[in-house]
């Protein structure tokens, strides 16, 4: 396998020596505006947070706002609810992650060992979930009965496992040669050992994958938090970002404090702040953590 | 009978470590699955699930006495089968021109760009479409700009369609991509080194050698899309439509919201239109597999679209 | 003479405690609001749950308003928010599996409250409670369809929240749509005569003239008429056609048979002045897009030449209060307040029998001591001194007594809104009834607001519809299938390319087949 990446980097090299033809330059230009199209809306985003409405309604197209204002800022600092959403976000990470992360390596691992009894019903029944529900009333009767409602943890518990997660992990798992797991078995290691000592530090690049996707995942959660947190203190960032997209709310909360700021109060700045707060974590974190997305799905693409 | 207790005994590991994920089953998706039973009920909270009285397929036949359920239906199919003629070819395309990318670095940036709005939410990402489409937003700035009228996107049943093929390109498709480029880097480099002693060019061994070779991956990807013929993404569709749009942003799912949350009709109404959501997607999925499997790929369960794990709503 | 009024009637309540507190000695409630047996600090502290449509900081909780109620009742609140535009979702979710707060706010509708009311979900009021909490009951009473609820289902499940018990505006009660806001200074600016009643043409001409004129210098950001869906069916639909109600599309004919009101032509008469505002550009481009918070943009924005403000003296106040925040406007000079007519100059969108605006439901596994403190709680706000509280603030802080009535100390600049968030703790009577005589409000806009109310009346058709009770409460899956959301549907049918009457003509007939089961159970029943 290693050897074959050096051929092809070789073959790559060999191909970079020839001059760059038209071809080269079309594809250029195509990529680069297929990039500007992706990144001009994140763009607009910005600026419509930072001007001022009038200015904005005048040009719609300006690139920077000529008097940039931090109004729309100051007053989602002053309402707090968005970084309250924040803190309740981060909650659910901290809460969620290593449970996911931790229920997902053991069933994939035990599921990814050749041959036990019943192995085959376990996987089907586990698949099955995937395309059948109970539906939410059911869901939330069996969080009532274990006394979850409202709280965080119902979020956590009802979106804690994803199958198609499992099954990348599983895929990994299986392209481990069986031979150093049996002479681990045969030096009398458990499975547990095994699974730490063995699998879990051949399996760094799914680990991280699937750590970020549940990650990403859980930031973005909305539809489980919207039925189950009843305490608005409680409610996590997308669903707080849905109410001021929404403007569920923005009228009553509003009137004191945008009036005490005495500026008048322009909506989309306000939204659009809101958007681009909720998303400047995973714009931060995403450039440096992209390598671990992509390697896992190549993992199991390859395979093929 | 004894051999298989002595194979339990000697798996009994496998069982601990399977015990968490499995508790986690039982409580979270088979607990509420009783549920299901509802479609086949009348609901009557008071005597719960189990005790409500059975109904026989009632549920059902009211389901399909309402035309806009079987609207919804064909509207889902409709706007699925386009999608998939649309959205499909975009990922495929640029795995090509990515692979053709000749700068290093300016590829590596690139497909951070391309890639980074698959993982925003449908809440966020639907108030940017928002936020550029509305009539003084950008879009519509640059068009009076060059002389045209404005034009209302988000107001329009025919540009709501092409709004959520346009957005799901623009969210999605530089993910997909990643699948075919993964392909495109298991392709055996000698291939490419013997056609180019024979001169062949680059567009030649594009289209001779990198394409039939990702044929394989681009059919199971296919395959599976169709599998999911009859499931939208609720979310895009929920956060992205609006009183205007209503009625063509009906699609199955949305219309199971609907009629479980805002109509008054009971819940075991509703469970019947999931349960034959469910059956329906159920038989697409497995046509898929049978039909992945004779490709010659890993099947349905080998591998999916990509981080893009869409819960079934309501 | 107002004063006498409520010297009367604070002594009859008076009276009436001191009756209860005789014969059923050792139950709380009654009248007495200092210091009656309800509130007495030997209670054990409760905590009482509350699912209600706002969202209060913890800044806020820790004001005095909030405090006294906690104090008064001796109560904390388990404070379960809801989210208006997931009302109907958290609500049908809670009732059905059996999680309800103690007390909510729900959007009241008769086929789910038989539902609710039949398998137990929702708490069966005592049989004397009338008797023990007799303020309540009143309030309760000033809605005829609670008398009628409880008739149908045999005792009290559902409390409907009246708008008006002390206060009425009007009699017989009109109901607030129908009030317009328009910017007097624009309407100056253009020449459009000022007037307390305009036909929806007029309207449109007035918009007309602000659109070719733009007299606030506005460009493109000016908004001629702000309408979100819901209140343009108000505007261009109800007030021109009697067919197609706020709270039915279903009436009886001449011939006492069932007819569908969307489908008569008057409605399509009424659907294409909408479209020709639309298509002229006089409603917001995007609408469809807007909802009822969207009125702000005439007040804080500025933006806006006509909106649908609603005939109640505290919206005026709020218009009052930011304009001058926002806009630096004194809105006595630039807004003028009035009642849109149909285009045959009649008034049509009165319909009796209602007065209310959703309702209270209890869980029905509510300990006893839980209900009776809420039930205190609400029989106290529903006297004249709980309701001047629970409007005006805090005796001595926001207000006080001067000669015998009460006066605003509040300075001009703050309103009890800024300073102690939603006052929920006014549960049951809604605003609207104290804002008719609310001292913090402008005289002038009280008695402007009553004026526009009585000037409904007086340009009425003479005869007024009542509600259908036979069809209010029909229960049926045919009824439910038909429970359109009239304002989106007509949105939709507007903003539709091509011709609106042939979009019309295929919307009528796609609707149909669900619409024509219900009237033919409708018409071989009732």
């Amino acid at each position: 396998m290693k050897s074959k990446k050096r051929e092809r980097r070789k073959a790559k090299s060999g191909l970079k020596k020839r001059k760059y033809t038209r071809l080269d330059v079309v594809i250029f230009i195509i990529l680069t505006l297929g990039a500007v199209v992706i990144i001009v809306p994140f763009w607009n985003v910005l600026v419509v947070s930072f001007a001022t409405q009038k200015e904005y309604a005048d040009n719609p197209l300006m690139l920077f706002p000529g008097k940039p204002t931090l109004d729309a800022y100051a007053y989602l600092f002053k309402d707090g609810k968005i970084w309250q959403g924040y803190i309740n976000t981060f909650k659910l990470l901290i809460m969620g992650l290593p449970l996911s992360v931790f229920l997902t390596t053991t069933m994939a691992y035990g599921l990814s060992r050749k041959y036990f009894p019943g192995k085959k019903v376990i996987m089907y029944l586990v698949v099955f979930t995937m395309i059948f529900n109970g539906g939410i009333v059911p869901m939330y009767l069996v969080m009532r009965q274990l006394g979850l409602t409202g709280s965080l943890w119902a979020v956590t518990f009802s979106t804690c496992f994803s199958v198609f997660n499992m099954i990348l992990m599983i895929n990994y798992f299986q392209s481990i040669p069986d031979s150093l797991i049996e002479s681990a078995r045969l030096d009398g290691a458990g499975e547990w050992k095994i699974l730490f000592r063995i699998v879990l530090p051949l399996s760094k690049p799914i680990m991280a994958t699937v750590t970020l996707f549940y990650g990403v995942s859980i930031w973005n959660e909305w539809y489980d938090a919207m039925i189950f947190i009843r305490d608005p203190q409680k409610l996590p960032l997308q669903n707080v970002l849905r109410s001021i997209i929404q403007e569920t709310e923005i009228a009553t909360s509003a009137t004191g404090s945008i009036a005490a700021m005495g500026a008048a109060q322009f909506d989309d700045g306000i939204k659009m702040a809101a958007v681009f707060l909720t998303m400047v974590p995973i714009m931060c974190f995403y450039p440096f953590l992209q390598k671990y997305f992509t390697k896992g799905i190549m993992v199991g693409a390859v395979k093929m | 009978m004894r051999r298989l207790g002595k194979e339990i005994w000697k798996n009994r590991a496998v069982y601990i470590i399977l015990l968490p994920g499995l508790v986690w089953f039982f409580v979270f998706a088979y607990m509420p699955m009783g549920g299901l039973t509802l479609a086949f009920k009348e609901f009557n909270a008071s005597m719960g699930i189990w005790g409500s009285p059975w109904v026989g397929f009632e549920n059902f036949r009211d389901l399909f006495h309402d035309p806009a359920f079987m609207e919804s239906v064909w509207r889902t199919l409709a706007i699925n089968i386009g999608k998939l003629i649309v959205t499909f070819p975009v990922p495929v395309v640029l795995a090509l021109l990515f692979n053709e990318l000749r700068m290093r670095r300016y590829s590596k940036v690139l497909q951070t760009v391309f890639t980074f709005p698959n993982f925003l939410s449908w809440v966020i990402t639907s108030g940017i479409i928002i936020n550029i489409l509305s009539n003084t937003g950008l879009v519509n700035g640059i068009f009076q700009a060059m002389g045209f009228d404005a034009v209302n996107f988000l107001g329009s049943e025919k540009m709501f369609i092409p709004m959520l093929y346009l957005s799901e390109i623009w969210k999605t498709a530089g993910w997909s991509a990643i699948i075919y480029m993964a392909s495109i880097t298991g392709i055996d480099a000698e291939q490419y080194e013997a056609a180019q002693l024979d001169g062949a060019s680059r567009f030649q061994m594009m289209r001779y050698i990198t394409l039939p070779s990702i044929a394989s991956t681009i059919m199971v990807m296919f395959i599976l899309a169709a599998g999911n013929l009859m499931t939208s993404s609720f979310d895009q569709v929920f956060n992205l439509s609006n009183a205007a749009t209503r009625d063509a942003a009906e699609v199955l799912d949305m219309y199971i919201y609907r009629i479980t949350f805002q109509s008054s009709t009971d819940f075991s109404f509703s469970t019947a239109a999931s349960l034959f959501r469910s059956v329906l997607n159920m038989i697409l999925l497995l046509a898929a597999d049978w039909g992945a499997k004779r490709m010659g790929g890993t099947g349905l369960f080998g591998q999916r679209g990509g981080g893009k794990h869409e819960k079934q709503k309501a | 003479m107002k004063g006498y009024r409520k010297w009367t009637k604070r002594a009859v309540s008076l009276g009436l405690a001191a009756l209860l507190t005789l014969s059923a000695s050792g139950c709380s409630g009654g009248g007495d609001p200092d210091g009656g047996s309800s509130s007495g600090g030997g209670d054990e502290k409760l905590t009482i749950s509350f699912g209600a449509l706002d969202n209060l900081t913890e800044e806020q909780w820790g004001t005095e308003f909030h405090q006294f109620f906690m104090d008064k009742f001796n109560i904390e609140w388990d404070f379960n928010y809801i989210e208006w535009a997931s009302w109907d979702e958290m609500m049908r979710v809670w009732i059905n599996s059996g999680d309800l707060p103690d007390v909510s706010i729900w959007n009241y509708n008769y086929t789910d409250a038989e539902n609710y009311s039949k398998q137990g979900l929702l708490y069966k009021f005592p049989d004397d409670w009338k008797e023990r909490w007799p303020n309540a009951a009143m309030a309760y009473e000033a809605s005829p369809l609670n008398t009628q609820l409880e008739e149908k289902f045999g005792g009290t499940y559902v409390m409907l929240r009246p708008t008006y018990v002390y206060h009425a505006q009007t009699d017989p009660i009109v109901n607030q749509i129908g009030v317009i806001g328009i910017r007097k200074d624009w309407a100056e600016a253009v020449g459009f005569e000022i007037k307390d009643a305009y036909t929806v043409d007029e309207i449109l001409e007035f918009a007309r003239l602000v659109k070719e004129q733009d007299p606030g210098n506005l460009g493109s950001s000016l908004i001629p008429i702000c309408f979100d869906p819901a209140n343009a069916l108000t505007c261009f639909v109800s007030s021109n056609s009697r067919h197609s109600r706020i709270e039915t599309a279903f009436y009886k004919d001449e011939n006492g048979e069932y007819q569908w009101g969307p489908a008569d032509e008057s409605v399509l008469e009424t659907l294409k002045i909408y479209q020709q505002a639309y298509r002229e550009g006089l409603l917001d481009p995007e609408f469809y897009l807007l909802n009822d918070n969207d009125k702000d943009k005439f007040y804080i924005n500025g933006t806006v030449a006509v909106y649908h403000m609603g005939g109640v003296a505290e919206f005026r106040q709020t218009v009052d209060t930011e304009m001058r925040n926002n806009l630096r406007l004194n809105s006595d000079d630039v807004v003028h307040e009035a009642i849109l007519l149909g285009n045959d100059e009649k008034y049509h969108n009165i319909i009796l029998g209602s007065n209310y605006w959703s309702s209270l439901i209890f869980s029905p596994d509510i300990s006893e001591e839980n209900f009776e403190r809420i039930m205190d709680l609400i029989d106290w706000t529903c006297t004249e001194e709980g309701q001047t509280i629970c409007n005006m603030g805090i005796e001595g802080v926001d207000w006080e007594y001067q000669d015998g009535e009460a006066v605003s100390i509040l300075p001009e600049d703050t309103s009890l809104l800024d300073k102690y968030g939603p006052r929920v703790e006014s549960v049951y009577i809604l605003e609207d009834d104290f804002a008719v005589v609310n001292p913090s409000i402008k005289e002038e806009y009280r008695n402007r607001m009553n004026g526009l109310a009585q000037l409904k009346l007086d340009h009425g058709e003479g005869k007024y519809d009542e509600i259908d009770w036979d069809q209010e409460f029909h229960v049926s899956r045919a009824k439910d299938r038909v429970q359109f959301n009239y304002g989106e549907e007509y949105a939709n049918l507007i903003v539709q390319e091509g011709d609106l009457e042939t979009n019309w003509n295929s919307w009528v007939e796609d609707k149909m087949p669900l619409v024509q089961e219900y009237l033919d159970e409708l018409n071989s029943t009732y």
